[in-house]
């Protein structure tokens, strides 16, 4: 019974996830042309000059009383963290940015915050369709949100390429190079690290070997790059778009990188052993000296939070087809020393908590713990199925 | 072989069912919060 109880629940959390998927997926009737106005003050109306439905990019004219061209608006997309973000630019009759606004995005809010502190959007006012816009050579990337920035960017050419084509001179989006440095090389080698601690023998016993990689993660992961697995990561895939393969191809090697040890190994590498989050909570838990433990079938029951707080956060980032909705993990307040009163008060409380509880929000909080927790389970029932299968299938050939 | 080295010395579970109960009501005002902004 209790079995059977279980996979209803199951199921019945996987309709709802569904349903909330169909009803993000619904056409919502995004309202473009509300946004012209803003881009473009004086013009009496607007006239729909191209509109690309593959990349959802528009280019209005603005027109005066007498029917005069004023200048243009372009409502362009580009690919964030979270996913898309529509980025809407009013240019001058001569092609020269004159405005820019972000009205959607699916970032984290602390994030685009810091483009608004670092004037990042004012580096292209005054800026025409013919000169540079690299993003950093001619234009900064606002420091701590390098991804929206990328995305901006990414939007901001689209723009420029609608514009110059209609002003009979055109500027191509340009090729992007892949971002292949340092970051993701360290990234390859943490991983790699935990697959030696936990698979080679001799190493297996060296105890300090998890502390070593834990001491990497937290600082490479955290405190240089501050880019932890995050729900957002996984959530991305089924709600917006993949992230841009070029500048983010980081997060490609940590998502596909941690599940393929999984599949493979039949191991989470991450948690527990590279995650900065969890480094952080080795160290406050060694400085409160906790040692609060449940009894082994409230520890039990008190885990499957994770799952419902996991399921909770999708419902939600799918109802609201933003993956940013979901994104509530203390880490990225820590390392990027931003985020909203409620976010510094949840990172105060978790770490807090986790003086007293052994890896606390690992335990009993963590959605990616959760996700991964599914993504070994899976692996597990395959294996048995497969098992099963394969028996039979050798006697039958015999 | 000693059994109380191995004996584990659980907690009362309560303190460890508040701080979740706490952290999963502040991740809810969290995503409801987003949900706003």
């Amino acid at each position: 019974m209790k079995k059977h109880l279980s996979k209803i629940i199951i199921i019945l959390a996987l309709i709802s996830l569904v349903g909330a998927s169909l009803y993000g997926h619904t056409p919502k009737g995004a309202d473009v042309e509300s946004y012209l106005p803003e881009a473009l003050p004086g013009a009496s109306s607007y006239e729909l000059l191209v509109f690309e439905s593959a990349a959802n990019n528009y280019l209005y004219a603005g027109k005066d009383n007498t029917g005069g061209i004023l200048g243009y608006v372009t409502v362009t997309e580009g690919i964030g963290y979270g996913g898309a973000m529509t980025v809407v630019t009013g240019w001058t009759d001569d092609g020269t940015i004159k405005s820019m606004t972000l009205p959607l995005h699916r970032d984290d809010a602390p994030w685009i915050e810091k483009l608004y502190t670092q004037n990042f959007f004012e580096q292209y006012l005054d800026i025409k369709y013919d000169q540079p816009l690299v993003l950093g050579d001619d234009i900064d990337a606002a420091s701590g949100a390098t991804v929206s920035s990328n995305g901006i960017s990414m939007a901001v050419h689209q723009a420029r390429q609608l514009v110059s084509e209609h002003l009979g001179d055109p500027y191509p989006v340009p090729q992007e190079k892949i971002h292949f440095g340092l970051g993701e090389i360290l990234l390859i080698i943490g991983l790699l690290s935990v697959v030696l601690a936990r698979t080679v023998p001799a190493l297996k016993r060296f105890k300090w070997s998890r502390y070593i990689t834990l001491a990497f993660g937290l600082g490479v992961l955290g405190m240089w790059l501050s880019k932890s697995l995050s729900l957002t990561n996984f959530t991305t895939w089924f709600i917006s778009s993949p992230p841009h393969f070029a500048t983010q191809i980081f997060l490609y090697i940590m998502v596909f990188g941690v599940i393929g040890l999984i599949v493979i190994f039949g191991k989470n590498m991450y948690c527990y052993w590279l995650c900065p989050f969890s480094a952080v909570q080795e160290v406050t838990y060694k400085l409160g000296r906790g040692g609060i433990k449940p009894q082994p079938g409230c520890y039990k029951k008190l885990r499957r939070t994770r799952y419902v707080i996991l399921w909770a956060a999708l419902l939600l980032a799918l109802a609201m087809a933003n993956p940013s909705v979901a994104s509530f993990e203390p880490w990225g307040t820590l390392f990027s020393m931003a985020g909203t009163p409620i976010r510094w008060l949840l990172l105060f409380f978790a770490l807090a908590f986790s003086a007293f509880i052994y890896q606390f929000w690992c335990q009993y909080i963590c959605p990616v713990g959760a996700v991964l927790d599914i993504v070994l389970k899976v692996r597990r029932e395959i294996k048995k199925l497969w098992t099963r299968i394969k028996p039979r299938r050798s006697t039958a050939q015999i | 072989m000693d059994k109380n080295k191995t004996k584990k010395v659980y907690s009362p579970n309560l303190m460890v069912i508040i701080p979740v109960a706490i952290i999963a009501g502040l991740v809810i005002a969290t995503v409801v919060l987003n949900m706003m902004s």
